[in-house]
């Protein structure tokens, strides 16, 4: 169901300052467009109560994509397209779960034209959210409850829901959190798990992110990461796992694991590094960290499966 | 045989219909609404070419004669999909020994038939 686009602004904005004042001037009534891979589709569906009265388009600005590797670190600009990541030599050499997570994202026409920040910014899936002509005011647009609770959630959140249920879509969130990356926005640094809140994220209503900034992973780090969906492109993770685990003579002296598509944020499996820190990798210990992952998990009435497909992910992703 | 080149390319996009049809598609309405929840190309689940198995098919022609048909032409590959749902559910069966009678075979429907949720 697709309707046509209404009247609103469009501005070319032409450094961050004009995008972010632009967007002070418009007082939360106007969107970031870059790669406007998401959405274009969300206005066509006006699936939000709100229609935008403007929209500020930010790939006029210079200078915002770019992969480089600088003082130890891998630093991403906000415009910097999906495929450039899953292609760029920089990346698939250090921090190649990055580059994986890249090519798991939708099909090729959305990575050519997504941005790795569009990528962390993008809005739920939650069926119930995105009905067409918004269909159920539900909590997370400002109604009184979550329709998923009750509904159909097979894909909704089994960790980490509280008063929305719906799960964060964005594929790259999931290795940056493994890796330890910081999102740099116009005002401020903030670590990528610390960037996603239940309800949206930590961005203030006339603040944009310019860059990602990735630190190079210890000697020794091994980093997977596997996604699970129903079908093999353009479709978002049941469940995905990340990690980066350093071993050093044998054992696990470091590690994080987290988990996409399962929890309204990127879900640091903390329980489960905690089984496998400072022990040897057996294909037993993988599979006590897949239980210490789902431990607390909470399932909805039709979602329990996501428990078993993530406790077996997690113990792949440790194994592998 | 007017073309068996592209009868057999017929023949596995019947495959691809049937694969859909068992393992992805789905019409989900809301049950306190009646709303239709897969209601975009994103959530009922067309298979992609991805999704197609690696192994090359093995078919099998056979040219009859159809009395019915103009100079006794037949058409093909559309009953193709008709067998794909019994013969995945088929599979499961040979592979976990569960009956599946409802499809699509999701991991949810799989997983539950197990009796591992």
């Amino acid at each position: 169901m697709a309707f046509t686009l209404m009247k609103f602004d469009h501005i070319d904005a032409k450094t961050v300052a004009e995008a972010t004042s632009a967007l002070g001037t418009y007082k939360g009534k106007a969107k970031i467009i870059a790669g406007g891979t998401e959405l274009i589709g969300s206005l066509r569906t006006r699936i939000l109560p709100d229609y935008p009265s403007a929209l500020i388009n930010i790939k006029t600005i210079p200078n915002l994509s770019y992969i480089k590797e600088e003082s130890g670190m891998l630093k991403i600009g906000a415009l910097t397209t999906i495929t450039d990541i899953a292609a760029s030599s920089v990346v698939k050499a250090k921090w190649s779960s990055l580059a994986d997570a890249a090519l798991a994202v939708g099909d090729p026409q959305l990575r050519n034209m997504g941005t790795i920040a569009g990528n962390l910014c993008q809005d739920v899936r939650c069926w119930y959210y995105t009905s067409p002509r918004n269909r159920f005011l539900c909590y997370r647009k400002g109604g009184p409850l979550c329709f998923a609770v009750t509904g159909d959630n097979r894909y909704n959140a089994i960790l980490g829901g509280a008063v929305c249920f719906a799960v964060c879509p964005s594929d790259m969130a999931i290795p940056l959190g493994a890796l330890g990356a910081t999102v740099v926005t116009s005002k401020k640094s903030v670590a990528i798990l610390d960037f996603f809140k239940v309800l949206g994220n930590a961005l203030d209503s006339d603040e944009i992110i310019t860059e990602i900034q990735v630190p190079t992973p210890a000697t020794g780090t091994k980093q997977t990461f596997i996604k699970n969906r129903i079908r093999k492109s353009i479709d978002f993770a049941l469940s995905s796992v990340a990690t980066a685990i350093t071993i050093a003579s044998g054992n696990v002296t470091d590690a994080r694991i987290v988990l996409g598509g399962v929890a309204p944020v990127p879900f640091r499996a903390v329980d489960a590094e905690n089984v496998i820190k400072g022990k040897a990798i057996t294909a037993a210990l993988a599979a006590d960290a897949g239980a210490a992952a789902v431990k607390n998990a909470v399932p909805l009435s039709g979602n329990k499966y996501l428990v078993q497909i993530t406790k077996t992910l997690v113990k792949r992703a440790v194994l592998a | 045989m007017l073309n068996p080149k592209q009868l057999m390319s017929n023949m596995t996009g019947g495959v691809q219909n049937g694969m859909g049809y068992m393992l992805m598609e789905e019409m989900v309405y809301d049950q306190s609404t009646g709303v239709l929840l897969t209601n975009s190309a994103l959530n009922y689940k067309l298979p992609t070419a991805l999704d197609m198995p690696q192994e090359k098919f093995d078919m099998g022609l056979v040219e009859p004669w159809d009395p019915w048909g103009p100079f006794g032409a037949h058409g093909a590959t559309e009953g193709i999909s008709d067998p794909c749902a019994a013969v995945l559910s088929n599979a499961v069966y040979n592979a976990a020994g569960v009956r599946i009678k409802e499809g699509p075979l999701t991991p949810n429907r799989v997983l539950k038939a197990l009796g591992k949720v």
